[in-house]
């Protein structure tokens, strides 16, 4: 019972500030909405047993990625932007088609799909989200996966280093 | 069902108002032992030995006007408080501080709750209260708030990742990222400082860092920007600002007192008590530094945590991790 | 793999029996819903800041699918595949926004339709 309450709170508050990402105008108040958005996830991902995951989500999604983007956003300050849609023009129609479109099959899909229990409450789950489990997975089977993932971070914080010299560099700087 | 969460309840209220009269007492200490540091008295007027000082404070801070700045961003103003309190406290739930014991023939936990994932939990609340101040400096329409934040910001990031290094060796030699987890096998073998002393001695610079402590707390230095992002805070959202700090404080040194020195595990007296003189001997290194040392530069600031800390703590990590997956840890 | 090669591996008695909480559709519609949303923002904003916080809800969708997919077969493949795709997000977003920093500095228009030749 407890956990359909929290569900329905996490569910609607992750679509409301989602919608409050995608329609607010100042860069500041949508990043803000979007640290609502990464915490309500948060808590569905505890519902799920997942509560490392939901760790990492907190401290690397909503403490440290959106950190760097209210920085960016204080270093541009408030620049003047377009409205909602002014982007598409006419093409604003086939979008919402498409959304709705898409929305709808997503929906046929999930009433009439196969896969046994996936509309019933949930089945009990064994430790598949505690650190030692998450840790032995990767090292076990996704090793490959692992380490690709750390040159990828590698590469990008190279680059981004590189970017900023050069820019540095064109400003005239040493 | 009831009488088990009332029991939580009870326990917890009884838990946060211990902390905030130790970070009442806290402050005055502080007061007092800068003062014999400077060769004076502390503050001594209220009260005999001036220890009813802090509840003059607290009281002249309520007091005050409450104002909001015109400029400002009213929402954001009054609630980056808030959220600094909130993750402040919030982690005084997983510190713990005695095993369990029996009262009324009520089973009680020597800790809030005992996540699996503590010392995780810990980083998410830093984490958290980071917005605390970086909304409080961007709502407050100034510009020296803002720039403020931002370096405090920039600072409190990169001391992190230094930390959270230091932190992974306990957690390799104990293999749980439970605090309790952490006690108990310190209490099996010995204090993890002995095992882990590069690792401690960098988790105290990262937690003055973090802390915004002297000699690292040129974000709210009186002669470079005003006071940094409390700047157009006064009375009580100051206080909530204020509250906050010291008591991060206390929960640093209570988690350095618990990853390195042990935790509440301890001969004849009971835990809390462990604990309790565990986290007064940080806190005393604390407040020594501050009266000490000068402060530091703040590219100066940056180079010590990106250049010095994080490579000693990688190599920190690296050795932990070559001689534990060795056996020659237990 | 067929419904009756996966019956087995999810039958009552595999696991454990069925309790009160929230069936997996109703994550994936969250999860869908987010989704569209991101969609919609990819496709409407203008400002690259913006454009990216709506990247970031697609990536939060695909996350949660993943994770709730992962209860449903009982194994931890879905958490590592969401770690991985939390630090791919990490990677795109340090690039992204050094890139429209350095986009800014050249005082050209932070605007996306305007950002399209890889020159400069």
């Amino acid at each position: 019972m407890g956990e359909r309450i929290v569900f329905t709170i996490a569910a609607a508050s992750a679509l409301s500030f989602g919608t409050l990402v995608i329609t607010l105008k100042e860069p500041f108040r949508a990043t803000v909405a979007l640290i609502g958005t990464l915490l309500s996830v948060a808590v569905l991902f505890l519902l799920l047993a997942a509560p490392f995951v939901a760790a990492i989500q907190v401290i690397v999604y909503a403490g440290a990625i959106v950190v760097l983007f209210l920085f960016v956003i204080a270093y541009l300050g408030e620049r003047p932007l377009a409205e909602i849609g002014d982007r598409l023009g006419r093409l604003q129609a086939f979008v919402w088609l498409a959304v709705i479109g898409l929305a709808i099959q997503g929906f046929v899909v999930l009433a009439n799909t196969q896969l046994p229990g996936i509309r019933d409450d949930p089945r009990e789950v064994g430790d598949i989200g505690s650190p030692e489990a998450i840790g032995r997975s990767f090292i076990d089977d996704y090793i490959v996966v692992f380490e690709a993932t750390s040159l990828a971070l590698l590469v990008a914080a190279v680059g981004a280093v590189m970017l900023a010299k050069r820019a540095v560099k064109s400003e005239g700087g040493r | 069902m009831d009488e088990r969460f009332l029991v939580v309840v009870i326990k917890a209220a009884l838990v946060v108002f211990v902390v905030i009269t130790a970070f009442a007492y806290t402050l005055l200490w502080e007061r007092k032992l800068i003062g014999r540091f400077q060769a004076r008295y502390g503050p001594n007027r209220a009260g005999p030995i001036g220890y009813l000082q802090p509840l003059a404070d607290v009281v002249k801070l309520i007091f005050k006007e409450d104002f909001v700045p015109k400029g400002a961003n009213r929402l954001l103003f009054q609630i980056a408080p808030m959220i600094s309190v909130f993750a402040a406290v919030a982690a005084i739930a997983v510190i713990p501080w005695g095993d369990g014991f029996e009262i009324f023939g009520y089973n009680v936990e020597g800790v809030g709750t005992d996540i699996e994932i503590g010392v995780l939990f810990l980083f998410a609340l830093s984490g958290l209260g980071f917005y605390g101040l970086i909304l409080g400096g961007w709502a407050s329409g100034n510009k020296y708030s803002l720039l403020g934040a931002a370096r405090t910001a920039a600072q409190l990031v990169s001391y992190e990742v230094a930390m959270g290094l230091s932190v992974i060796g306990v957690v390799m030699m104990a293999q749980s990222l439970s605090l309790v987890d952490i006690v108990h096998a310190q209490a099996d073998t010995a204090w993890y400082i002995l095992f882990q002393p590069l690792g401690f001695l960098i988790f105290v610079v990262a937690a003055v860092a973090e802390t915004n402590r002297a000699p690292f707390d040129m974000p709210e230095a009186e002669s470079e920007l005003v006071a940094g992002y409390h700047t157009e805070y006064g009375g009580l959202k100051f206080a909530m600002f204020f509250l906050a700090e010291y008591i991060n404080m206390i929960i640093i040194s209570a988690l350095g007192a618990t990853l390195f020195l042990g935790g509440f595990s301890g001969p004849f007296l009971p835990g809390f008590v462990w604990l309790a003189l565990k986290v007064a001997v940080l806190l005393f290194f604390f407040i020594w530094l501050r009266a000490t040392l000068p402060r530091l530069r703040y590219d100066r600031l940056m180079k010590l945590g990106w250049k010095v800390l994080l490579p000693l703590a990688t190599l920190n990590l690296v050795v932990t991790a070559i001689v534990v997956a060795l056996g020659f840890a237990n | 793999m067929t419904t009756a090669d996966l019956a087995p591996l999810v039958g009552a008695a595999a696991i454990g029996d069925p309790q009160e909480g929230v069936p997996l559709a109703l994550y994936l519609v969250v999860s869908g819903g987010l989704f569209l949303l991101g969609l919609l923002g990819v496709l409407t904003r203008r400002n690259p800041l913006l454009l990216f916080l709506a990247v970031e809800l697609l990536l939060n969708s695909a996350n949660l699918a993943l994770v709730g997919f992962s209860r449903y077969w009982n194994v931890t493949d879905g958490h590592v595949f969401a770690l991985v795709v939390m630090v791919v997000a990490a990677a795109e977003v340090v690039i992204g926004l050094g890139l429209v920093v350095a986009v800014f500095r050249q005082r050209l228009a932070l605007d996306v339709d305007q950002m399209s030749s890889m020159k400069g």
